[in-house]
Formats: C-alpha cells, sequence, structure tokens
C-alpha cells in the first residue's frame, strides 16, 4: 500500500513538475467553459419588463363583434395584434405563418358577428408555426379571452333562454335589463375571480437563482472533456517511463508488478477526481452552475467516469510505442469522443444512429448522467444505468490495461 | 561446508525467437570479489544482468542471489541486490534528492533512516551540493554517479553496475572506478560488465569473456592470459596492411594469432624471442609504412583475440557502426 502511494505520488510529483501540464489542467478548461457557456448563453435581455408576443390578425368581421374580441385580447396585455389589411387577408396571414415570417395567426371569419347574434356556433382559425413557442403562449391568451366573451355571453343568454322555455314568450325590456346586469356582474367577477390556484417555486431551481443556461451546459461538457483529453494525454508519461527506463528499474527493487499497475491506474484516478472537483467548484462559485442536488451522486457519476478515463490512459500508454504515437492517439480518441458523446452539442439534436454511437463510449453516458443530475433533476438511483455502464467501462479499459502493460 | 557464492548462475539461456542472447553461461561470484563481464556490444552482458535483476525471465537455466533463486523468491531476492543500469534510469525532472528518497522508498526505507541514507550517499558520490538541482540539469558523468548512488541506498550485499562508465570523460571515468573499488574494500560484492578490458583489467579479481551470448572463458587475469599460451604481444602501429601479408604472419609457427585493427595489428606470440626481426622485414619488404612497435605481455585483449579470432574494439566499432 505504501509502495502504491510513494509510485502514484512520485508520478503526480513528476507531472507538476511540467507547468504546460498544470495549465492545460487547471487553466484550459475553465478558459473552454467560459467561451462555450457565453456561445450557449441566451443572449440579450436583462430586464424585467414582461415579455410581449405578437399576433397577427385578419379581421374579416362584417359586424362590431370581431372588434370588441380583438378589444378584450389586447387589454390581456400579453399580446400585441399586428394587422393585416387588404383584400383577402386571411389568405395573407396564411401565407405569413407557411413562409415562416410570422409564427402565429387569427383569422376571424365573414360572419362572425352574424352567427353569435343568431346563437350560432362560431369558428375562428388559429395557424401557427410548429417551429415555435410564440403560438403557444398567444393562443392560451386567445382562447382566455374567448373563454371569458362565452362565460358573459352564457350568462345573459341563460335568463333569455329561462324565461322564454318558462313563459313561452320572449322576455320584456325589464328582464332584458336585468340580464345585461348579470353579464356586466359576470364580466367583471371573471376579472377577479374568487378562486385563484397560487403557484409556489419549490425544489432546487426556487432556491437558488435561475442558473444561467450557456453553463448549466458547457461547466459539466468541458469538465468532461478536458478530463478526458488530459486524462488520455498523461498516458504518454507511461510511454517516457519506459524509454528511460524507469520502469523497468522498477522491477530490480523488491516491488510486486501489481503495485506499479494498480499505482499507474491509481495516480491517474486521483488526478482526474482532483480536476473534477476542482472545475465544479469552479463552474459553481464563478459561473453560478447548479451541480445537481446530491453531491454523492456527482461523485459517483464523476469517479465512474474518471476510473474508465484512467483504465483507457493507461492502456493507450501500454499499446505506444512512441510518446508522439501515444499523444496523438489520446488527442484523435478524445476529440472524436467529445463531439459524439455530446459534449459539444446535445445528443438531443443528432439523428438517431448518432445517439446509438454516443451510446457506445463514455462520454455519451456521462453527459446522459450529468444532464440527470442537473437538469432533470433526478437522484442517484436515475443516474444509475449510467453508472454502471461507466464502471464497466473501467472495468473492461483497466483490466485491458492490465493484461497489456509493458515494462520495457 | 563450504561458502555459498554470493551470485550463482548456471546453464542460463535467454532466447528472443529465434537469437540466442545468452547461450547456456554459468559462473559464480564470492562474496568480496569484484566480478567482471566483458564483451562486445550485444555480447549479451545486459540481458544476464536483467535476468539476474529479474526483470526478464529467462529461457531456460537457473540464477541464485545469497542462495535466493531469482525466479522463484524474486521478491527477496531483489531486497538484496542493487542495480545501476546501462541507462540513466532517473525522473529527469525530478531534483536529486527527490529520485534518491523515491529509489530509497521502493526499497522499503522509510523516514529519517531514509534521509540519512540519502545525505551519506550525496556525500559518497560528491553531489551534496547539487542535491536540490534537477538531473535535467546535471552533466552525463553527475548523472551517471546519482545513477550508481540510487542502487546503493538500501546496502546491498551485491551490486551490479552495466557499463556505468559509457560515455563519460576520461576524469569521471576514473573517478567512478575508484568509487567502485572503495565500496568493494569495503566489504560489497560488486558484478561489473564492460566493454574496456582496461577497465576490466584495472577493477576486477576475476572476468568472465562473453561474445555472442556465451561465456567463453572465465578467470582471474593471469589465470585467462596464461591459459592461452601466448608469452608475448607484439603490436603494430602501421600504413598500407593488406590481407595477404597479415595471413602470411599468422601462419608462422611462432604467432598464435593475427588480427588487424584500424591502425594496425595485434600479434599473439607463443615463443621465439628473435621473431621482431621477422615481422618488421616482412611488413616493410610488402610495402607497410610502419609508425611503432610495441612489445608488451599478453592481456585481456590477446586473450579475447586468441579465443575469437577478433580484437575487443574491433568488435565494438563494428557493433557501434551498426547502431
Ligand atoms: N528485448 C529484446 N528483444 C529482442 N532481442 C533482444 C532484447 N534484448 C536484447 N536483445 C538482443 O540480445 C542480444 C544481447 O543484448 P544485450 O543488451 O544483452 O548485449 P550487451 O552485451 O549488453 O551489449 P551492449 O554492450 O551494447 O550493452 C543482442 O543481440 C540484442 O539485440
Ligand atoms: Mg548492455
Amino acid at each position: 500500500m505504501r509502495t502504491i502511494y510513494s509510485i502514484a505520488a512520485l508520478n503526480v510529483r513528476v507531472l507538476c513538475s511540467d507547468r504546460s501540464a498544470l495549465f492545460w489542467l487547471l487553466v484550459m478548461p475553465i478558459a473552454f467553459t467560459f467561451v462555450a457557456g457565453i456561445a450557449f448563453s441566451g443572449g440579450g435581455g436583462g430586464d424585467d419588463a414582461p415579455v410581449r408576443y405578437a399576433l397577427t390578425v385578419a379581421n374579416m368581421d362584417e359586424g362590431g363583434r370581431g372588434e370588441e374580441l380583438l378589444e378584450a385580447i389586447v387589454q390581456s396585455d400579453e399580446i400585441d395584434l399586428l394587422m393585416v389589411e387588404g383584400d383577402g387577408p386571411d389568405e395573407e396571414a396564411r401565407l405569413l405563418i407557411e413562409d415562416g415570417d410570422r409564427s402565429a395567426a387569427l383569422v376571424i371569419p365573414r360572419d362572425y358577428s352574424e352567427k353569435l347574434s343568431a346563437q350560432d356556433p362560431v369558428e375562428l382559425t388559429f395557424h401557427r408555426n410548429p417551429e415555435r413557442m410564440n403560438p403557444l403562449v398567444t393562443r392560451q391568451a386567445v382562447e382566455r379571452v374567448i373563454a371569458k366573451l362565452n362565460a358573459e355571453e352564457l350568462a345573459e343568454r341563460a335568463i333569455v333562454d329561462a324565461h322564454e322555455s318558462v313563459r313561452g314568450t320572449p322576455p320584456p325590456a325589464k328582464e332584458l335589463e336585468l340580464a345585461q346586469a348579470i353579464r356586466a356582474f359576470v364580466s367583471e367577477e371573471l376579472e377577479r375571480p374568487s378562486m385563484t390556484v397560487a403557484v409556489e417555486r419549490l425544489g432546487r431551481s426556487a432556491r437558488s437563482e435561475m442558473p444561467d443556461m450557456g453553463f448549466q451546459h458547457s461547466s459539466p461538457a468541458m469538465a468532461l472533456m478536458f478530463i478526458l483529453l488530459n486524462g488520455l494525454m498523461l498516458s504518454s508519461m507511461l510511454v517516457t517511463e519506459r524509454r528511460e527506463k524507469t520502469l523497468a528499474r522498477l522491477l530490480t527493487a523488491p516491488v510486486r508488478r501489481s503495485e506499479i499497475v494498480i499505482a499507474n491506474l491509481a495516480w491517474r484516478f486521483v488526478v482526474g477526481t482532483l480536476q473534477l472537483w476542482f472545475l465544479i467548484g469552479f463552474g459553481a462559485l464563478a459561473f453560478g452552475v447548479d451541480w445537481g442536488d446530491s453531491m454523492l451522486a456527482l461523485a459517483i457519476v464523476g469517479g465512474a467516469y474518471v476510473a474508465a478515463v484512467a483504465g483507457l490512459s493507461v492502456l493507450i500508454g501500454s499499446l505506444s510505442r512512441s510518446s508522439r504515437r501515444a499523444e496523438t492517439l489520446s488527442l484523435v480518441l478524445s476529440l472524436t469522443m467529445c463531439a459524439l458523446g455530446g459534449l459539444w452539442w446535445p445528443l438531443e439534436i443528432t439523428p438517431k444512429a448518432y445517439q446509438t454511437v454516443g451510446h457506445f463510449i463514455p462520454t455519451g453516458w456521462a453527459m446522459d448522467a450529468m444532464h440527470n443530475l442537473m437538469s432533470r433533476g433526478y437522484s442517484l438511483s436515475g443516474a444509475m444505468p449510467q453508472v454502471l455502464v461507466l464502471l464497466g467501462f473501467a472495468v473492461v479499459f483497466s483490466a485491458a490495461a492490465v493484461a497489456a502493460f509493458r515494462y520495457e | 561446508m563450504s561458502v555459498e557464492p554470493i551470485i550463482r548462475v548456471r546453464n542460463l539461456v535467454k532466447r528472443y525467437g529465434e537469437l540466442v542472447a545468452v547461450d547456456a553461461v554459468s559462473f559464480e561470484v564470492a562474496k568480496g570479489e569484484i566480478f567482471g563481464l566483458l564483451g562486445p556490444n550485444g555480447a549479451g552482458k545486459t540481458t544476464i544482468i536483467s535476468i539476474l535483476s529479474c526483470i526478464t525471465s529467462p529461457t531456460s537455466g537457473s540464477a541464485s542471489i545469497s542462495g535466493i533463486d531469482v525466479v522463484t523468491d524474486s521478491l527477496t531476492a531483489r531486497s538484496r541486490i542493487g542495480v545501476v543500469p546501462q541507462e540513466i534510469a532517473l525522473y529527469a525532472t525530478l531534483s536529486a534528492r527527490e529520485n534518491l528518497m523515491f529509489w530509497g522508498r521502493m526499497y522499503g526505507l522509510r523516514d529519517r533512516t531514509l534521509a540519512r541514507r540519502v545525505d551519506e550517499l550525496l556525500d559518497v558520490v560528491q553531489l551534496s551540493d547539487r542535491a536540490s538541482n534537477r538531473i535535467d540539469t546535471f552533466s552525463g558523468g553527475m548523472k551517471r554517479r546519482i545513477n550508481i548512488a540510487a542502487g546503493l541506498l538500501h546496502r546491498p550485499d551485491v551490486l551490479f553496475l552495466d557499463e556505468p562508465t559509457v560515455g563519460i570523460d576520461p576524469s569521471t571515468r576514473r573517478s567512478i572506478l575508484d568509487l567502485v573499488k572503495k565500496l568493494n574494500t569495503e566489504g560489497l560484492t560488486v558484478l561489473y560488465t564492460t566493454h574496456y578490458l582496461e577497465e576490466a583489467e584495472f577493477l576486477c579479481d576475476r572476468v568472465g569473456i562473453v561474445d555472442k551470448g556465451k561465456m567463453i572463458a572465465v578467470g582471474t587475469r593471469d589465470e585467462l592470459t596464461e591459459s592461452i599460451g601466448a608469452t608475448g604481444v607484439i603490436e603494430v602501429r602501421a600504413d598500407g596492411l593488406d590481407d595477404a601479408v597479415v595471413d602470411w604472419l599468422a601462419s608462422l609457427p611462432e604467432i598464435s594469432q593475427a588480427a588487424r585493427s584500424d591502425d594496425g595489428l595485434t600479434l599473439n606470440v607463443v615463443r621465439g624471442a628473435n621473431l621482431l626481426p621477422t615481422v618488421v622485414d616482412r611488413l616493410t619488404s610488402s610495402g607497410v609504412d610502419i609508425h611503432s612497435v610495441d612489445v608488451t605481455v599478453p592481456n585481456l585483449e590477446s586473450v579475447f583475440l586468441h579465443l575469437t579470432g577478433k580484437r575487443l574494439d574491433e568488435e565494438n566499432d563494428e557493433n557501434n557502426r551498426r547502431d
């Protein structure tokens, strides 16, 4: 145990004697996290004024009720109306949406007022572009207004209809006045409803300030990337040890071969773990990153990933004949795994086949696990499948490294 | 009961595929001896040391250190030996002290004992003042000295030195040879490989001559030189030698071997005190331009010449050219 510790400590010491290595381990990841974080941030904004959405409207109504509807929509204070004029405004509005120039449009038909007066069902048309968020909000607002208008309408009509069906005659002026009053009452009451739902935000996103989505992705992604990149690059130190014959010299001392191999895996694991927690700490303090509810879960996911990287690093070091080759192989492998594993762009936006490939390599699983813990709010059990797969990678890589380990 | 030899090697064989790097080598080294393995490049010296120091396992045969088998009980065997590899096997970016501290730990030294031993050895190799400098700032000779110190920290019974003077200047070389002699007088047994016969003659109590994986002769310097039956050696430095004249000289009954070197000719003389005029006559008459002629007593070079028909340095040169 002491021997393993001594060999591991020596290697860390050798690593630290190389200033540029420390730069790559600690400074570069932060720089990349920063740049990628800025790139992925929402951008702009900053002021807290409520967001207003635009709704394109083609009002073809020949009566006045259409205007009333639009008035009510504007008063809801969330929506700006963009009116389409000219002949055939309905066709014009359709084209605007179809071509992607606007995201949502409301078409009020010619017979809107007429049908309302005749108490016939009326159909409004809502065009939407499915790629935009905007229509969801505008449609909700329109439906809210319509529901309110329906309720008012219903209140008035209830009195009139009830009179007719009970007495068999149209209601006199006095009754109609009453109906108007009830309508006004309903309209007013709906403005300040007696029953509301109070929404209270709980859980971690309520506790911390809303994190910046850019860093929320770039911090774990760049941490995983540099742990992989730096970790694999450490493979060349094993080649150097063989070339300089220090590894063979170790064999002449009373040291077991297993101790040498374990020490080589162990110190890479330690360096990767230190790097991980440095980047986690820095991300939390400097970029306000929310790393999820459970430090333990984060430690287990990170540990499994770092172990896989350490095993692969020793494997590459054992298979490479020169430091140059080890470094080239490490660079190619780690950059490929970053791209395929969703560290540079989310796997969710890639084709199915791409996502499948991403799950043949540790990075894909590690990124998944990070997202589960950080964004989806899962606990450790939610990231367990990924942890098991990562541990599997660690075992396979380490076993291969032990088998391939050479001293000369 | 006879005294157990500290190193015992029996019928050691190491094959690398077709190549037989070590071919049925046997020898013993007694406690307190300096034993030399003398041979040209590629003779198999490092391979023998590698097997003895448990880096490589033998194809067949056995080797033991103080009666401990290097294959079956390698961990114990390794704690008894100190190994100074042919290469500077040190961590170049760490200081001399850090290196020695590390190698000491590998032999189980800790804390105070470790620090004391490191100081002692820095003193022995006269590098105390450079202890905290990085190895890669050292000269070749300084690196060699730290390389040796790293093999001595745990006070081994026996020290293996594999060509420790390669590539360093004569004065440093001399100081390393003196150091080895001094350590030996303090009781250390030494196994020393070299392809410089002067080193073997200066240092070693007994020498094993190795060529192409085979141990072709073992003994003290005197035993070896007597064994070849030569009474003298004629060394000629000359230009314009050709094979015909060398062959003619070799065919003389008084001459047992004749071999060319870069700048002349070496003749092992079996008998006949008045051979010199004959040789000089023959050389001048065939147009050879003689610069100098030396008559000496036989040395290890003569032994190597006798056994292989080649000069040791000629072998080395050939191999060096091949490298
Ligand atoms: N690992 C190896 N694989 C294949 N061949 C090897 C290996 N190690 C040594 N050899 C071969 O074994 C032979 C003996 O090599 P060795 O290094 O023991 O010679 P040496 O006497 O130490 O030479 P030198 O004076 O150059 O150090 C050489 O032909 C060498 O090429
Ligand atoms: Mg050698």
